[in-house]
């Protein structure tokens, strides 16, 4: 198992470091910022000032090795624009961020998983394809248009909830629910097709011919073995709302890292990009190794590559 | 799996509980749409922004979202009244010594927020940050013809600044924004960074907090010099999201927005609480910009004519921008000092237009670029593809090219663009002479098309007349040689649109673009 981990810890590496490099060149595609400090009131000299002071007339090379060396020390520089250290900027929102997504995820499981084992354990009748078609329209809601709506029924017309902004459980309603939707709706099919494909196991019909009553079936058989897909895919939404929030936190006015982003892209912060963007890739890799983690708890028979067993 | 799920509902309600404790900043202002509404009246409006701050330091560049703001705390030497004309605020008293030479009386009594004194070297402190060039800023670029190190202190409330040419606009150009003064204590010894967080100037307003994101507070200042404000707090809301703004207006969480899409006008001047103010943009006004440095079509000056009545501009403000833009006819705003106002429209006129091509040798056409930036002002590529097709119907083939935003402004400012651009060129001292500068020869704008001939030679004598009269006929003349023979394609200038709750009384736009609340209250529901 320790081996298992300082495995996938060097793949991380591995994986952060083509991020940094990514991100490093994707942030200089976005524009320059020097111009955005002039206005249209400049002139070249006064670009090639603000470049030099920004220390963007330094070599491609030079720069990406000031902020790798600054990286591995734990500092992504500071912000062009608010003066602060950039790092600091990202874990000053991810609280909002955090709360949004955990919200979000935990609303997801709550409503998918059942909805998606009710709908397999009726496979074919109403509750089935009730299921199916507001999953369907979960996946095919834009996230943007989705928002608008619920602020226009909920905000505007009937004053029940705030339409943006952050403070209160009452903020928390509507970005929550909008971002939680497609999320939900992907884990509940999953869910869905995972315990259809357990019922028509053996071992499943044997514990029912033993008369097992159906929640002992469902509970004990069937749920923990259709886990597996389940955990992987809620794994992966969780990191997807994460990094997904970019939408919901404009439409809602919520102050999280995905506003942070769009303001960076839209002010050509780099430093602000590439921490926000090495912060995220962090999380999803992360993310990931904790759900290989979960695989070996959840199921003792997979085996950890390396060992020698397969 | 139980553990995953409990681990993940116990930090939510974690970070839910610190979230909504709102330990330190984030506690105060806004508390919720509902909150908000059930809040005493007249003591608190809260604006929609159309974007977060990037800063609050004025001497380091702010857009116009920033300067909504920051004018509320800082304070320039003058403003432009509704007329256009130059009032004092810092200063009560301006005269022109010499050319080169300018002295300014400075407001007694008044101090900056955190006590500093304002006087003769508090204004020193200031114009030397605003010229120091360790700054990634320009803001020294309002008032170009200043040598700051000359600059004399008369007595503890006068100052002279002298200049490297006569500049007869310098009282006007004090009036921009960007040269608002900070107390000295705050940038005397202190790095950009601490002079961004910490904004004390002398305005009726006094920063409170900012969350970042959230909300950003001021509270009247008890100490103001002029008129007590007639609101307690101003909490400005940062919503970039334009149908956030409106919804958030139409659910009563915010008191104004700004910048509203053109789509919901319609939808706030139906609503029983809400109203739609609109008033033209006095700074600036979008045009296209012609490159004749080549020679060919665009360097004929009967070209250029008859692309202006190729164009028809009133369908374009009015199907295209949504009735929220003005025709133009002139570079120079109806707003501004010096504008011509006997110059009528060019109308839309393509025969006309055929017939001035073929007078230069063109009546076959010719095909040429339009630059644009998709995004970066209202309707932008609707704008630049209907002026395609009017331009196609005389025969004038345009290809259009999309730039990015700081791409396209490098490439401008380094001439790197070529045949037409859609451009808005920023005139914040609304001023005639603010636009012909930028058209100077060899100036970042005017290299493409620069003021030549005779409108040059009035130009250069507009700059050193000291009588607003003479000068602004003079303006009047130049404007008149360029209707006749234009550098530009004449477009148009965009409204203001604000939407603002019914409860909002005496509450007006300002021409230059900033946002001005003495005398307004706030009715209670």
């Amino acid at each position: 198992m320790g081996r298992y981990v300082a495995k996938r810890l060097l793949h991380a590496l591995v994986v952060l470091l083509a991020v940094s490099v990514a991100v490093f060149l994707v942030a200089r595609l976005s524009g320059d910022p020097s111009a955005l400090f002039l206005g249209d009131n400049s002139t070249p000299a006064d670009l090639v000032r603000v470049h030099h002071i920004l220390g963007l007339d330094r070599p491609l090379y030079v720069q990406f090795w000031i902020f790798l060396s600054g990286a591995l020390r734990g500092d992504l520089g500071q912000s062009i624009w608010q003066a602060q250290p950039a790092l600091q900027l990202v874990l000053d929102r991810l609280p909002a961020t955090l709360q949004l997504a955990l919200t979000a995820f935990v609303l997801s499981i709550v409503v998918a998983v059942p909805a998606g084992v009710f709908a397999a354990l009726r496979r074919g009748k109403a509750g089935d394809w009730g299921v199916i078609a507001v999953t369907a329209l979960g996946q095919s809601i834009p996230v943007f248009v989705l928002g608008v709506v619920l602020v226009l029924l909920f905000a505007v017309r009937w004053h029940l909830l705030p339409p943006s902004g952050s403070g209160t459980w009452k903020h928390l309603v509507l970005p929550a629910v909008s971002l939680a939707l497609f999320s939900s709706a992907k884990i509940a099919r999953l869910t869905r097709t995972s315990v259809l494909d357990i019922l028509g196991k053996e071992y499943v019909r044997t514990a029912q011919g033993k008369g097992a009553g159906q929640r002992r079936v469902v509970w004990v058989h069937v749920l923990r073995n259709a886990a597996l897909p389940i955990v992987t895919i809620a794994g992966l939404e969780l990191g997807a709302l994460l990094s997904g929030v970019v939408v919901t936190e404009t439409i809602f006015g919520w102050p999280g890292i995905g506003r942070l982003a769009i303001e960076a892209i839209a002010h050509r912060d780099y430093p602000v990009i590439q921490a926000e963007a090495l912060f995220v890739a962090s999380m999803f890799v992360f993310i990931n190794i904790l759900i290989d983690m979960t695989y070996v708890v959840l199921n003792p028979r997979i085996r950890l590559g390396g060992e020698g067993e397969a | 799996m139980k553990k995953f799920l409990a681990m993940f509902v116990v930090g939510t309600f974690l970070l839910a509980g610190c979230s909504s404790g709102g330990g330190g900043s984030g506690g105060s202002g806004d508390k919720g749409g509902q909150q908000v509404a059930a809040a005493p009246a007249t003591s608190t409006l809260v604006i929609g922004n159309s974007a977060e701050l990037n800063g609050l330091d004025p001497h380091i560049r702010l857009s116009t979202f920033n300067a909504r703001v920051s004018n509320q705390i800082f304070q320039p030497l003058f403003r432009l009244s509704a007329d256009g004309k130059i009032e004092g605020v810092l200063a009560t008293a301006y005269k022109n010594v010499d050319p080169t030479t300018w002295e300014f009386t400075l407001r007694e009594g008044v101090t900056f927020h955190d006590a500093a004194p304002w006087n003769a070297q508090a204004f020193v402190d200031n114009l030397k940050r605003m010229f120091d060039k360790a700054l990634p800023s320009n803001v020294s670029s309002g008032i170009p013809t200043v040598v700051p190190d000359k600059t004399e202190i008369v007595n503890d409330h006068t100052v002279r600044v002298h200049t490297s040419t006569p500049d007869a606009l310098l009282p006007r150009r004090f009036s921009h924004y960007w040269l608002s003064f900070v107390s000295p204590k705050v940038i005397d010894g202190h790095d950009a960074a601490y002079v961004a967080t910490h904004p004390v100037g002398t305005g009726p307003y006094t920063f409170v907090d900012w969350k970042k994101d959230d909300h950003l507070t001021l509270k009247a200042w008890s100490g103001y010099w002029g008129p007590k404000a007639t609101i307690d707090t101003l909490t400005f809301k940062p919503l970039p999201d334009p149908q956030s703004r409106v919804s958030a207006l139409l659910a009563g969480q915010i008191d104004m927005a700004v910048d509203v899409p053109t789509p919901a006008v319609a939808q706030i001047d139906a609503n029983p609480g809400t109203k739609i103010i609109t008033a033209p943009t006095g700074t600036m006004e979008y045009n296209l910009y012609v490159d004749a440095r080549k020679g060919g079509a665009l360097a004929n000056p009967k070209v250029r004519l008859a692309l202006n009545y190729a164009i028809d501009r009133e369908s374009i403000v009015k199907q295209v921008m949504g009735g929220m833009a003005v025709p133009t006819q002139s570079v120079v705003t109806p707003q501004s000092f010096g504008y011509n106002s006997d110059l009528q429209p060019y109308g839309y006129n393509p025969d006309k237009a055929k017939a001035l091509l073929k007078e230069a040798g063109y009546g076959d056409g010719f095909t040429t670029n339009l630059w644009y930036v998709p995004g970066a002002s209202p309707n932008e590529q609707e704008v630049t593809q209907t002026i395609q097709g009017y331009l196609a119907a005389v025969g004038v083939k345009v290809t259009l090219k999309p730039n990015e935003f700081t791409t396209n402004l490098s490439q401008t400012l380094g001439g790197k663009l070529d045949g037409l651009f859609y451009a808005g060129k920023t005139n914040q001292i609304m001023d005639a002479d603010g636009i012909f500068t930028d058209s100077a020869p060899g100036s970042p704008w005017g290299q493409y098309a620069p003021l030549a001939g005779e409108a040059l030679t009035l130009w250069k004598q507009e700059q050193q007349t000291f009588d607003d009269a003479q000068r602004a006929k003079l303006a009047q003349q130049i404007q008149k040689l360029l209707y006749d023979a234009p550098n530009w394609v004449y477009l148009h200038q965009m409204k203001q649109v604000y939407a603002v709750s019914s409860r909002v009384q005496g509450w007006q736009p300002r021409q230059d673009i900033l946002l001005d609340f003495a005398g307004v209250t706030v009715q209670s529901k």
